[in-house]
């Protein structure tokens, strides 16, 4: 009697031993299969259907699997499937799901590393909720760290038009315009919000870049009125007002008459008056 | 209208004296509870995950409620014969048939206010609580109402079995008849779209009511949406009652 349990124990060991290491080869042959079923869900309409009427609930529980699944590093190949998660099913289910864009395009961007998905998300979500301004401002960024100037001012546009857009939206656009190298367009842009601006801080900033591209349009301006002086004379001009006798260049003043550049005779270039600065407003 | 009214009442304290229904109001308590728990998982948007679990679990457990306690009090009477000795005196009918279902309408009411109130309360403390919610859960419990009528009106004429099978078909297709104009898109001019378009239309749409994702989104709920979403569902459960008191009219019941 007491062999009989005892081998019906070892054959219980056993069992639960060949259970627990079948189970574990096959978490080690196919880590990622959940992420891997996620292609077999339905597309779009007909993913809606499976969800009877619980659409929401059912794209929280797959956001919440998914954050705790993307804050593993276990698994290589899990970004295979992050478009599909993301894209095509939890912001398919509620395509409200404004956190569900700003997540789901982070980890496209900063962990797959895939912009392009990552705009290709922010741009379902800014079509979907025409009321959200964060995606526009966050699809800005994605723009400006990839390069793409262009893109990011027309992001950051879009989202200023946007109700409840801060004013930085729109001051980030204007930028844009300067890093494109758009100085005239940027010039104006800054004029037009200094102008219109509704808060202190916007005004005195778009002077404040005003002011730099001013200084920076002059430092060029001298730039090339000191080359063409070197050409004719041979030799570095004494003074920035030998360039503007000669008609190369017209010296900007202040309104009081004093200089806003002195010249750097060391390095034959023009430099800012003392206390003006094109650092200033950075 | 007293004798509709007495039956009304034998059923609500039926119904609250079933066992079923106490296992499925802590089920759902239970949830809407772990709903927070759940939350703390997620990245922002917490809030969101309470309000959606908390009136997905409203919407279910009232299902099941509907289904499980309302079929089986349906039939009890019926199979231990005792329905014959209400019929007896003067009760006609349709008045034992409206009476079951506003007992049973009012069993749903009781759980609905419960499950509801503990959601309320969640959202409270987490200091996210907003009217819409009300408005949501509204929806859902004139849903719910639709559901028992629909399983009244199935059991006039049916077995349990198939009343309950019924039941939850027809909230399934009530959720999915709005896919019916995704096949009729598809299909060409002619006879058989004309026909799954007139399937559409007798079949009961409860999206139209669900207005949940615009309650939990925080966005303007439409008082016509939902007033006209009201008086159709009502109307369509007004429907089915009518036909099941026909029905029972004409059942055997010996």
């Amino acid at each position: 009697m007491k062999l009989r349990g005892a081998a019906l124990v070892l054959l219980a060991i056993g069992l639960i031993a060949t259970v627990g290491i079948a189970r574990a080869r096959l978490e080690q042959r196919d880590p990622d299969r959940l992420a891997a079923g996620l292609l077999y869900l339905p597309q779009g309409p007909y993913l809606r259907a499976l969800a009877v009427g619980q659409e929401e609930t059912l794209a929280d529980l797959l956001y919440i699997w998914a954050i705790q699944y993307y804050s593993s590093y276990d698994d290589l190949s899990r970004y295979d499937f992050l478009e599909q998660v993301f894209h095509g099913a939890i912001t398919e289910l509620d395509p409200r799901f404004d956190e569900a864009y700003l997540v789901g395009a982070l980890i496209m961007s900063i962990e797959a590393r895939d912009p392009a998905m990552a705009l290709r998300l922010y741009d379902k979500g800014l079509e979907l909720i025409p009321d959200n301004w964060e995606l526009a401002y966050w699809a800005g960024w994605e723009c400006y760290f990839t390069g793409d100037y262009r893109a990011a001012r027309r992001y950051w546009q879009q989202g200023a038009e946007r109700p409840g857009a801060p004013p930085e939206l729109g001051r980030h656009a204007a930028r844009m315009l300067e890093r494109v190298g758009d100085l005239s367009a940027a010039r104006e842009e800054y004029w037009s919000m200094a102008e219109t601006a509704e808060d202190e801080a916007t005004r005195v900033l778009a002077l404040a870049w005003l002011e730099r591209l001013d200084t920076e349009l002059a430092l060029r301006a001298f730039e090339q009125a000191i080359e063409s002086y070197r050409r004719q004379h041979g030799h570095c001009p004494e003074s920035l007002i030998a360039l503007e006798r000669e008609g190369l260049v017209e010296l900007p003043r202040h309104e009081s008459g004093a200089a806003l550049f002195r010249f750097d005779a060391d390095n034959c270039r023009a430099l800012p008056a003392p206390g003006r600065s094109i650092e200033g407003a950075r | 209208m007293s004798r509709i009214a007495a039956i009304a009442l034998a059923t609500l304290s039926e119904a609250i004296r079933h066992r079923i229904l106490y296992l499925l109001l802590i089920f759902a308590l239970v949830l809407i509870i772990f709903s927070r728990v759940l939350s703390l998982l997620t990245v922002g948007e917490d809030v969101k995950i309470v309000k959606d679990i908390g009136l997905t679990a409203i919407n279910l457990f009232g299902l099941m409620i509907a289904l499980f306690v309302g079929v089986g009090i349906l039939f009890r009477e019926m199979e231990r014969r005792t329905v014959q000795t209400t019929l007896a005196t003067p009760v006609a009918r349709w008045e034992y048939v409206l009476g079951k279902f506003s007992g049973l309408a009012a069993a749903i009411t009781v759980n609905t206010a419960l499950m509801a109130v503990t959601l309320f309360g969640l959202l409270v403390w987490r200091e996210a609580f907003s009217p819409s919610m009300i408005v949501a859960v509204y929806s859902l419990w004139i849903e719910l109402v639709f559901i028992t009528a629909a399983a009244v009106f199935f059991a006039s004429f049916s077995t349990p079995i198939f009343t309950a099978l019924f039941t939850a078909a027809t909230w399934v297709v009530g959720h999915l008849a709005w896919s019916l104009l995704l096949l009729e898109e598809r299909l060409p001019e002619g006879i058989a779209r004309g026909l799954v378009r007139a399937v559409y239309l007798m079949l009961p749409d409860l999206e139209y009511g669900d207005v949940r994702s615009l309650a939990v989104h925080g966005l303007p709920i439409p008082f016509e949406r939902v007033a006209l979403a009201s008086v159709y569902e009502l109307g369509y459960a007004a429907l089915l009652l009518m036909v099941a008191c026909l029905a029972f009219r004409r059942r055997d019941l010996v």
